[in-house]
């Protein structure tokens, strides 16, 4: 008895133990924990500690292969007192604002055309979708040679028509060049436009505007009393991320103009870039990415809040 | 929608502005698959007419095997492409938001 009771002894205990862990894992605070743990140590360590990194940063002078020494504000004030970083922060601005009104008028129209019944309909959705997705660099070199100073597929047609011989340089004039990475940047961000507001207008129920069409309403009318109103809060989200994602944009420009001609297209992000890495400034460089910030984090709270309340 | 029979006001409706939008969209990649097609007298011409491939090659293509390291570069993109997604798909599955 006693020889082979002593091993059950030892071997229950074991399993009770083992037992309770698994009770204890399949707590929901627990086990919600050990879920999060991973992904918050990654964001951590590559969302949280850059930035931290940045801000601190930004109150050093700190050139490359330098100690830094810290200096407060004065990277800042430097910012501010620098004409070019006004330029740029106009830039980034009439960039802004601009390619997110021509996105969003554009892409309710290419919601608005797609929302019809025609053959290929669905060949046709995803043709579209191709600037969005082809990566930035990629199609920006390819806009890059269509609007060459010399070769440039628009100055052909130019000439043909009767304009003098260079033609407009796309690239080189600061007003063009401006209108230019405008247009490339609605180009791209057009189709995420499009197709998030026609998933939205595919939820609007057709007796609505069987119902406004028995009560007289015209096309003009059923759009503004009816399709408007209900698309409004996709629209506001939908801008809300694009104007996030403009405000900050550094591809485009960078490959396109490199902020050239004379600063006349340099955005934050690029000239932070040029500051930071072109002139070895860390330390300012990084006090210009973090001016963006008081603007971008306005905005992420209020879209924070508007998702919360939907 | 409800109206828009007619085959004139079809093609204003629908077949003009989805035409119009199609061609924005699709002309840089028109351009891309061209660009690479035209042997390089032909890139380099401001006379030719640019918008076709007058004598087509597949000159670039070879280059590209042959004088770079492309299917290192490629196999290097796949890479990325599959680990960046296979860690961000383990813990976005980690991180249900609530």
């Amino acid at each position: 008895m006693s020889v082979r009771s002593e091993p059950l002894v030892g071997s229950a205990r074991p399993a009770r133990r083992a037992a309770s862990l698994g009770v204890w894992l399949d707590r929901q605070s627990v086990f919600s924990w050990l879920m999060m743990t991973p992904p918050l140590l990654f964001l951590a360590a590559l969302v949280g500690y850059p930035f931290c990194y940045g801000i601190l940063l930004s109150l050093q002078d700190r050139p490359v292969a330098h100690i830094g020494t810290f200096v407060g504000l004065k990277n800042f004030m430097t910012d501010f007192k620098d004409a070019i970083f006004w330029r740029v922060t106009l830039n980034t601005f009439v960039y802004t604002a601009i390619a997110t009104v021509l996105k969003m008028v554009g892409g309710l129209a290419l919601a608005l055309a797609m929302n019809q019944q025609f053959p290929m309909k669905n060949l046709v959705r995803a043709l579209m979708l191709l600037p969005f997705i082809v990566p930035t660099v990629l199609s920006t070199v390819a806009w890059m040679w269509i609007l060459d100073p010399a070769f440039s597929v628009f100055n052909w047609f130019l000439i043909a028509l009767g304009v003098p011989k260079p033609g407009p340089s796309w690239l080189g004039n600061p007003l063009l060049a401006m209108g230019s990475i405008i247009v490339i940047n609605t180009w791209r961000g057009l189709p995420f436009y499009g197709i998030t507001l026609l998933a939205g207008l595919q939820t609007v129920p057709p007796e609505l505007y069987e119902a406004a069409t028995i009560d007289g309403a015209g096309g003009w009318q059923r759009f503004r009393y009816v399709t408007l109103p209900l698309l409004q809060p996709i629209i506001l989200i939908v801008t809300l991320f694009s104007v996030i994602f403009t405000f900050a944009d550094f591809q485009l420009v960078y490959v396109l103009t490199h902020g050239g001609p004379q600063n006349a297209t340099q955005l934050f992000a690029t000239y932070a870039f040029d500051i930071a890495m072109g002139a070895g400034q860390l330390g300012l460089g990084a006090s210009v990415a973090l001016t963006m910030l008081p603007a971008l984090a306005l905005l992420i709270v209020a879209l924070t809040i508007y998702l919360r309340r939907g | 929608m409800v109206t828009g029979h007619g085959p004139i006001e079809r093609l204003v409706r629908l077949w003009l502005p989805v035409g119009f939008f199609l061609v924005l969209a699709l002309f840089p990649f028109y351009w891309m698959a061209i660009t690479s097609l035209k042997p390089n007298a032909e890139l380099y011409n401001r006379r030719i007419m640019p918008l076709v491939v007058h004598n087509p090659t597949l000159k670039h293509y070879i280059d590209l095997l042959t004088e770079t390291s492309f299917l290192v570069w490629t196999w290097n993109t796949m890479l990325v492409a599959v680990v960046s997604t296979a860690i961000s798909l383990v813990l976005g599955v980690c991180s249900p938001t609530p």
